[in-house]
C-alpha cells in the first residue's frame, strides 16, 4: 500500500511536467499579453516592461527558467500584485479556500449524509418526499442565486449577518476562522450543492443496499436494527458516496469563484480566472500546477480510502 | 460540479441580472434622515467605510497605472500641487502656483522653479526636501522600475533618453550602468536648496502643473524605498507625506488609513478610513443596504429603482460626471471607414439619447463632440447630431444605397456584460438606421488591447478618458499623425499642423481657440464617433459630509477631498 501510493506520488513528477509544458505554450500561444489594454503604451515602456520580467527572452529560455526556478520552490512573480510572489499569494489563499472547502465539505457530507439516510429509512413517504424536494432544490439552484437570497434575508433585512469578508485577525480562531457573522453565509452557500448531491447518491446507495439478500439475513437472525444499519448497510452504501466524496472534496479546497466573488473571501478561487484575464504568467502556471497537484492527491486520497471501507480492495 | 472554468463569467452574467434583480426589491425600507446641521460626530464615530473592486495592483505612485489604484495613493502621499473641485490646478505642498508674473516660470516657459511649504513633512516627522522631489522624478523614469504611466513626463529635458535608454523590442540597446547613470543625472529636475526644486522642459508644455499634479509626481522617500525595497508600501514601512497614513493592508481584504500627525495642511476630521476590496458590484451595493458601507457606486441593473422619484434612496444619491467620453471608433485606414461619408453616415445613425435613456438609466450624457464637459476646449456645438435621414443619404453617396455593396463588418468589443449591451444597442441602430447587418466580436481585453492597439480592427466601441483636464490630452495623443494612440489611423495634415501651432502658443485663448478648430476639423470628418460622456450615481449615507466628488476621482469617488470629509452627528 505505501509502496503503491508512493509509485502514485512519483507520476506527480512527470505529469506536472507535462502540464507545465502544455499551459506554457497555451499561454504564450493565445493573443493578447499582459501590457495589453485598450490603450496604446509606448514602445519603450513595454521594453522596459519586457525586460524586467524577462519576457525580451525566447520563450523556449523562458520556460527552462520556469522550470529551473519551479525546482527550487520558486514559481515566479505576479505582475499583477507588484511583484509578489506567486508562491505567497497561493498559499496565503489556500489557507482561506482550504478552511472554507472543509468547512463546507463537513456540512455537505453531515446534512448530505444525514438527510440521505433519513429519506432512505422513510422510503416513499413525507419525510423521504420532503428530503428529495430539498435535495433537487439545493441541485437546482445556482450558488449566487442562493448566496444572493441568504445576503438579502440575513444580510440586509435582518442585519443577522455580514454581507461581506472574511476577516480572521479578530475571529472565531485568530488567524485561521473569521467570525462566526462572516463564515455563516459561505459555508451554508458552498455547501448547499455538494450537500444535495450527496443527499441524493446515499440515499440511492442505502435504498440500494437495503434491498440486498444480506440485509434480509440479518433481519431474520433478529439483529437490532442498529446494528444493520451502522455495520451491514451504511459501511457498504459508502462507497458509491466515496467516489463522489473525494473529487468534491478536490472541487472545495481549491475554491468557488462565485462564492468567493460574492462574499468578498480571499482565496484561491478567484485567482486562476483573474490570472487568465490578466494573462499575469506567473500566477496561470502557479494556479494550474497548483491545481493539478491538489487534484491528485485527492484522488490518491480517495482510492486509498476504499481499501479502508472495503476489505476486497487491495493495492499493490 | 461546476461545468468548467471557462464557462464562469456566462453565469456571472446571469449572475448579475439576477442579483441586480433581487436586490432592486430590496430598495424599499432604508430611511434615514440627513441629521440637521452639520455638528461634527465624536471622534469615535468619525469613520468613513468604502470600497474598491479589488486587491490594488500597487500603491507605489510611480507604479500606478490609470486611475485603478490611485484612489488609495491620493490620501497618502501629496504632490506639489493639486486639483480643486473645479478641476484647477492649486498648490498642494508648494507655495504658490508658479507663473512667469511671480518669476516661478521662465519667460519662454521652460524653467519652472517651486518653492516647498517649509512646514510640508513626511509622516515620520522628517521635512519634504527639494532632494525627495528630484529623487522621485528620476525613480519615476528609471527604465528598469518600468513605470507604465510616465511617458508624459517627457517633455523635461532629458526624461525621454533616460526612460527610453533600453531601447523597443524590434531594437533592445544595452546600456552599461555607468551609462544609465549618465543619463540619469542629465534629467533637467534639480534642487536649487533645500526647498527650491527647479524642471527643465524641453519645450513649453502648458499642462506641466496638472501633469506635477497626478500620482506619478508624488514624492516618495528614497531611504524608505532603498531599506524595503518591493516591501516598502506594506504597512508598517510605508512613509507617506499626505494627510493620512497606512495604518493596515491586509491583502485580498482592506485597507485602513488613519490621520498623519504631521500633515501640515487642515487637520483631517475622520480618525479611520476603511476602504474594503469587493470584487462583485452587486454584493458591495448589498452591504452598502446592510449599513456595512459609507458610500457606493450604484451598480446598473439597479439604477432605475434606486433613481425613481419615488425611492427612498433618492436623498443619498450624488451625480457624479466623468471626463470619459464612450464612441465607436472607426478604423480610418480600413474599408469601409477609408471612406468619409460611410463614416459621417455611422456618426449620424445612433441615436445617443436614446442610448442615455433607455440602456443607461440616465447614467450619463449623450455627446456628439470629442471633448466633455467640464474641461477646457468642450464645444457641444461640435459634431453630428442623429440624423438617420441624412445617415442614409449620405451612405448613398459613398455608393452604397441602403447599405449594398458594403463589405461585411464586424465591430471588436470586450466580452463583458455592460459592453455587450452597448454593442447591442449599436448593432440595432445601425440596422435600423441604415439597413445595415454588423456582427461584432467578442474578445477578452487583453486580445480586445492587442488588436485595437495594432490597429487589427474595423470598428470597436472603446473610451478616453482624461488624464489631465486640457485638451492636449485629447487631440495630439489621439488624431495626430504622430499620436501614441492614434488608433483610428486618422491622418490629416491640416489638423497635424494645428497641433503644431497649439503647442507653440503660448496664449491660452488663442491655444484653446487652435484646440476648437482641429476638434472642428477631426469631427467634421468623422474620425471618430462619440456616444456619451460618462457619469455615475454614488450612494453616500446622510451623516457622511463634504465627501466631494470630482470629474477626475479614481476608483473611489471623491478621493481628492479625505481631508475635509467627516461625519455629522445624528
Amino acid at each position: 500500500m505505501a509502496a503503491y501510493a508512493l509509485r502514485r506520488l512519483l507520476w506527480l513528477i512527470p505529469a506536472l511536467l507535462f502540464i507545465s509544458l502544455v499551459t506554457f505554450a497555451l499561454m504564450h500561444a493565445v493573443e493578447g499579453g499582459p501590457w495589453d489594454s485598450e490603450r496604446r503604451l509606448p514602445d519603450s515602456v513595454v521594453e522596459n516592461l519586457n525586460r524586467k520580467y524577462g519576457l525580451d527572452k525566447p520563450v523556449w529560455r523562458q520556460y527552462l527558467d520556469f522550470v529551473a526556478n519551479a525546482l527550487q520552490g520558486d514559481l515566479g512573480i505576479s505582475y499583477q500584485r507588484q511583484d509578489k510572489p506567486v508562491t505567497g499569494i497561493i498559499l496565503d489563499g489556500f489557507r482561506v479556500t482550504a478552511v472554507l472547502g472543509l468547512l463546507a465539505l463537513a456540512a455537505a457530507t453531515a446534512g448530505g449524509i444525514g438527510l440521505g439516510v433519513f429519506a432512505a429509512l422513510h422510503r416513499n413517504r413525507l419525510p423521504d418526499y420532503a428530503g428529495v424536494l430539498l435535495a433537487s432544490l439545493g441541485s437546482a439552484v445556482p450558488a449566487f442565486v442562493l448566496g444572493v437570497c441568504l445576503v438579502y434575508i440575513f444580510g440586509v433585512k435582518l442585519h443577522l449577518l455580514a454581507t461581506f469578508g472574511w476577516d480572521t485577525s479578530d475571529g472565531l480562531v485568530p488567524g485561521w476562522l473569521p467570525p462566526w457573522k462572516q463564515l455563516a453565509l459561505p459555508v451554508v452557500t458552498l455547501a448547499a450543492l455538494p450537500g444535495a448531491y450527496l443527499a441524493r447518491v446515499t440515499r440511492a446507495s442505502l435504498l440500494e443496499v437495503l434491498g440486498q439478500d444480506y440485509i434480509r439475513t440479518a433481519r431474520a437472525k433478529g439483529l437490532p436494527g442498529a446494528a444493520i444499519l451502522w455495520r451491514h448497510s451504511l459501511r457498504n452504501a459508502a462507497i458509491p458516496v466515496l467516489t463522489v466524496v473525494g473529487p468534491m472534496t478536490a472541487a472545495l479546497v481549491t475554491g468557488s469563484f462565485v462564492i468567493e466573488q460574492l462574499f468578498s473571501v480571499p482565496g484561491t478561487g478567484r485567482l486562476f480566472v483573474q490570472s487568465v484575464n490578466a494573462r499575469d504568467y506567473g500566477l496561470i502556471m502557479g494556479t494550474t500546477l497548483f491545481y493539478a497537484t491538489v487534484i491528485v492527491i485527492a484522488n490518491l486520497a480517495v482510492d486509498l480510502a476504499y481499501a479502508f471501507v472495503d476489505p476486497r480492495i487491495r493495492y499493490r | 460540479m461546476e461545468s468548467g472554468i471557462l464557462s464562469r463569467p456566462r453565469w456571472l452574467t446571469l449572475g448579475v441580472a439576477v442579483v441586480g434583480l433581487l436586490l432592486a426589491l430590496a430598495c424599499g425600507g432604508d430611511k434615514e434622515s440627513p441629521a440637521p446641521g452639520g455638528a461634527l460626530a465624536p471622534p469615535d464615530q468619525q469613520q468613513l467605510r468604502l470600497r474598491i473592486a479589488g486587491e490594488p495592483k500597487t500603491i507605489d505612485p510611480h507604479l500606478a497605472n490609470f486611475v485603478g489604484e490611485t484612489s488609495l495613493m491620493k490620501p497618502l502621499f501629496a504632490g506639489l500641487f493639486t486639483y480643486d473641485a473645479d478641476l484647477r490646478v492649486v498648490p498642494n505642498l508648494a507655495e504658490e502656483l508658479p507663473a512667469i508674473d511671480n518669476g516661478g516660470v521662465s519667460k519662454d516657459g521652460l524653467t519652472y522653479t517651486v518653492k516647498i511649504d517649509k512646514d510640508a513633512k513626511w509622516s515620520d516627522g522628517k521635512a519634504v526636501t527639494a532632494q525627495d522631489f528630484v529623487y522621485s522624478m528620476k525613480r519615476a523614469l528609471d527604465p528598469k522600475l518600468a513605470s507604465t504611466y510616465v511617458s508624459f513626463f517627457y517633455e523635461v529635458v532629458g526624461a525621454r533618453e533616460y526612460n527610453t535608454a533600453l531601447g523597443t523590442e524590434d531594437e533592445p540597446k544595452t546600456p552599461s550602468d555607468a551609462d544609465l547613470a549618465a543619463l540619469r543625472d542629465k534629467v533637467g529636475v534639480s534642487a536649487k536648496d533645500e526647498r527650491t526644486v527647479v524642471y527643465q522642459l524641453r519645450q513649453a508644455d502648458p499642462s506641466f502643473l496638472s501633469k506635477l499634479a497626478l500620482w506619478t509626481a508624488f514624492p516618495v522617500r528614497q531611504d524608505v524605498v532603498e531599506k524595503h525595497g518591493a516591501k516598502w508600501t506594506e504597512a508598517g514601512n510605508l512613509v507617506g507625506n499626505g494627510p493620512f497614513v497606512l495604518k493596515e493592508w491586509t491583502h485580498n481584504q482592506r485597507v485602513v488609513m488613519e490621520p498623519n500627525a504631521n500633515w501640515q495642511g487642515e487637520k483631517p476630521k475622520l480618525t479611520r478610513i476603511v476602504v474594503n476590496f469587493i470584487a462583485d458590484d452587486a454584493a458591495a451595493y448589498a452591504a452598502y443596504l446592510a449599513g456595512e458601507l459609507d458610500a457606493v457606486v450604484v451598480p446598473p441593473p439597479v439604477l432605475a429603482e434606486v433613481t425613481a422619484p419615488g425611492s427612498s434612496l433618492n436623498a443619498q444619491l450624488v451625480r457624479v460626471p466623468e471626463l470619459v467620453t464612450y464612441a465607436v471608433f472607426m478604423n480610418n485606414a480600413v474599408a469601409p471607414f477609408d471612406n468619409v461619408k460611410v463614416r459621417q453616415a455611422f456618426a449620424m445613425a445612433i441615436d445617443r439619447k436614446a442610448m442615455v435613456d433607455g440602456l443607461l438609466q440616465g447614467a450619463g450624457r449623450p455627446a456628439a463632440s470629442w471633448i466633455p464637459p467640464g474641461m477646457p476646449g468642450y464645444n457641444a456645438a461640435l459634431g453630428y447630431e442623429f440624423n438617420p435621414t441624412k445617415a442614409k443619404q449620405l451612405l448613398a453617396e459613398a455608393g452604397f444605397p441602403e447599405g449594398k455593396g458594403l463589405p461585411k463588418i464586424s465591430f471588436l468589443a470586450v466580452a463583458a456584460p455592460p459592453v455587450q449591451l452597448r454593442m447591442q444597442f449599436v448593432e440595432d441602430q445601425i440596422k435600423r438606421n441604415l439597413g445595415i447587418e454588423v456582427t461584432t466580436e467578442y474578445v477578452d481585453p487583453p486580445v480586445f488591447g492587442q488588436n485595437f492597439t495594432t490597429k487589427k480592427y474595423q470598428a470597436a466601441i472603446a473610451n478616453w478618458s482624461a488624464d489631465w483636464a486640457y485638451p492636449d490630452n485629447w487631440l495630439p495623443e489621439l488624431f495626430a499623425s504622430w499620436g501614441g494612440n492614434n488608433l483610428v489611423a486618422y491622418k490629416s495634415p491640416q489638423f497635424d499642423d494645428l497641433m503644431k501651432k497649439a503647442a507653440a502658443e503660448t496664449d491660452e485663448r488663442k491655444r484653446l481657440a487652435l484646440y476648437d478648430q482641429a476638434q472642428k476639423l477631426m469631427l467634421d470628418d468623422a474620425a471618430v464617433s462619440p456616444l456619451y460622456n460618462r457619469e455615475s450615481y454614488l450612494l453616500v449615507k446622510p451623516r457622511v459630509r463634504d465627501l466631494v466628488a470630482t470629474a477626475l476621482d479614481g476608483e473611489i469617488k471623491g478621493d481628492y477631498s479625505f481631508a475635509k470629509t467627516y461625519i455629522a452627528a445624528e
